[in-house]
């Protein structure tokens, strides 16, 4: 009896701690459009949609293939990193390079400009610049 | 390569349907090689989980076959050699044994098990819970794999790639590239409902380790609910829809029920498909595979004097082809990091300790992630010992891990980023198994307290030997 009694308590415990999960992702779904830095990359958030978006122009204009370096100003810390993975995931078919790797020949910046003549801006994106990299 | 990221439209019913077809051709193929891994006990719900692990192995082996011989991948090609493996199991494999039944008993911890995997299920159709790394490697991989038509060793060698896991094992990324060749393009809920699938046949495994350890109504009742709940919150709360550790979570639960029973053929022949399914699935897979076989083979040995080469071979042969081909091409093509290895250093162990004492309070576990600790403790039972071995094992091995890979000063770090995920492939095996063993020392407490004349609670069995096996 004190087993099932103890069981049935873990159960009433879990059930509790899940719909608390359910209720929280629920919520945070609703929210979604909501610019919470806690809630920033997750599909539907505003921040990944605003640079799919960009990148979509982007890859009309890039031949399949193509080495492409990526770059964006770091702010908040870790932001840039973050959209050099999902810069890489919105375009699988160009090998997305971390920014400044010399083997790129076209280079994205979002949210800002490159001032370099060796970039050679192609096109104004929605959220930044797609650029020809020339040689040294 | 068109891409559909949730938000940008409704749900896509033809990858939706792209996906199930794949999943169940996985269950086909599977089902085909019925006659070894269907033991006579088994239930329909778990047969058909080992029919599709079984399927899935098959399915990485034909890829892995088409990229050593250089052929890129095709719906209609795949489509075809599916057809002709299905036709010669038919023709040249024994046929498979009596029909098993579907679960007549169930109960309110199904319902409870069921609502919570249309919940998880829902809201990982969202994609709001898809896991990071999905965009960081898995779906990345798969999304590049299916462009390439094939596994691309080549990108995954490029020195900028080494964020992707690039000597990780290709079976989910393969998934997912041929879920999009057969949708016509890369779906992420499409790919997000094949890992809710895993979690659906982590639930029908436990749900078979409690019903083959013996456990009375109420506990099979409780447990599965108690393990779809507890690992339910988990994953939707620590962002798992979309990644691997579902598989090996998947893998550890299917082998517990050959586990528990005493070491047999078809035991064998189940263990081997487990193995080679944890081995194809992510990097945690290799070791518990290894000690999967290992534990089966001393069980072996143990009952049966010596190990004899034809069990050695059944168990040990199916991880043997999945590990060796991806062995081969990880070193061609130098995908393993530097950062995986490492001299074992002593001296974090107090970090380590004091950083794995802090995150056992990880709120998305609400308490459960002590249960990764259980299988230490049910070393103690002489029927969970195997399964107790195994599990022990590669909680060593993560800590092991702990002690040697990364540098020393981002050992907090590390255990902070995954400990909590490295439960969630312990936790529901775990469970269960200690929930066996808690009955059988309860019963055993009522009997020396003179209920010794009660009745043993009855174990149905879904689908009961035949007649001539029984008698």
């Amino acid at each position: 009896m004190l087993k099932k009694l103890a069981l049935g308590l873990l159960v009433a415990w879990a059930a509790a701690g899940f719909l608390h999960e359910v209720n929280e992702a629920v919520a945070s779904y609703d929210q979604r459009q909501r610019a919470v830095r806690r809630f920033t990359w997750r599909f539907g958030a505003p921040e990944p949609s605003r640079l799919a978006q960009c990148l979509q122009q982007a890859r009309r204009e890039i031949p399949a293939g193509s080495a492409v370096a990526f770059t964006s100003p770091d702010t908040p810390r870790g932001a840039a990193f973050q959209r050099w993975r999902w810069a890489s995931f919105f375009l699988p078919d160009q090998d997305v390079l971390p920014a400044g790797d010399p083997q790129a020949a076209y280079a994205i910046s979002y949210r800002m400009k490159i001032e370099d003549h060796r970039f050679e801006p192609l096109r104004r994106l929605p959220c930044g610049w797609l650029y020809r990299v020339n040689g040294p | 390569m068109r891409m559909v990221v949730p938000g940008e439209r409704a749900l896509n019913a033809t990858a939706l349907l792209a996906a199930a077809a794949l999943l169940t051709a996985f269950w086909l193929l599977g089902r085909r090689l019925s006659a070894a891994l269907a033991a006579p006990g088994d239930g329909a719900l778990f047969r058909g989980t080992l029919y599709g692990m079984a399927g899935a192995v098959v399915f990485h082996l034909v890829l892995t076959a088409l990229d050593f011989a250089g052929v890129p991948w095709s719906a209609w090609l795949l489509a075809a050699l599916g057809a002709v493996l299905y036709g010669l199991a038919w023709r040249f494999l024994p046929p498979r044994p009596e029909r098993a039944r579907l679960p007549s008993d169930l109960g309110w911890g199904d319902g409870l098990a069921l609502f919570a995997l249309a919940a998880a299920t829902l809201i990982a159709l969202t994609a709001w819970i898809a896991t990071p790394d999905f965009v960081y490697h898995w779906g990345l991989k798969g999304a590049r794999f299916h462009l390439a038509r094939g596994v691309d060793y080549a990108w995954l060698a490029r020195s900028w790639n080494w964020v992707i896991h690039p000597d990780y094992p290709n079976l989910l990324p393969e998934t997912y590239a041929v879920t999009a060749l057969l949708a016509g393009g890369f779906d992420v809920p499409a790919m997000l409902l094949e890992t809710a699938v895993l979690f659906a046949l982590l639930l029908a495994a436990a749900r078979e380790g409690l019903r083959q350890g013996g456990a009375d109504r109420f506990t099979r009742q409780a447990g599965v609910a108690l393990v779809a709940l507890a690992c339910g919150a988990f994953w939707i709360a620590s962002l798992l829809p979309g990644g691997a550790d579902g598989m090996i979570a998947l893998a550890l639960a299917a082998a517990v029920p050959p586990l528990l029973r005493p070491p047999d053929r078809v035991g064998d022949f189940q263990i081997g498909a487990i193995a080679a399914f944890a081995a194809a699935s992510k990097t945690e897979g290799m070791p518990l595979a290894a000690f999967l076989i290992l534990v089966q083979w001393g069980r072996r040995a143990w009952t049966g004097r010596r190990l004899e080469f034809g069990a050695a071979l059944r168990t040990g042969l199916p991880a043997a082809v999945v590990i060796l081909p991806w062995l081969a091409r990880t070193l061609h093509h130098r995908l393993f990091l530097e950062i995986n290895s490492g001299r074992f250093d002593p001296s974090r162990a107090g970090e380590i300790a004091s950083t794995v004492l802090e995150t056992l309070g990880a709120p998305s576990w609400h308490g459960f992630l002590a249960a990764m600790f259980l299988p230490p403790l049910l070393l103690a039972s002489r029927r969970a010992r195997p399964f107790a071995g195994v599990a022990t094992l590669q909680l060593l091995f993560y800590f092991y891990a702990y002690f040697t890979i990364q540098a020393a000063d981002q050992t907090r770090a590390f255990i902070l980023s995954n400990f909590a995920r490295l439960g969630y492939q312990l936790i529901p095996a775990s469970l269960v198994v200690a929930l066996v063993v808690w009955l059988k020392s309860n019963r055993l407490e009522n009997e020396k307290g003179g209920t010794a004349e009660q009745p043993r609670p009855r174990v149905e069995p879904e689908n009961p030997p035949p007649i001539s096996a029984a008698s």
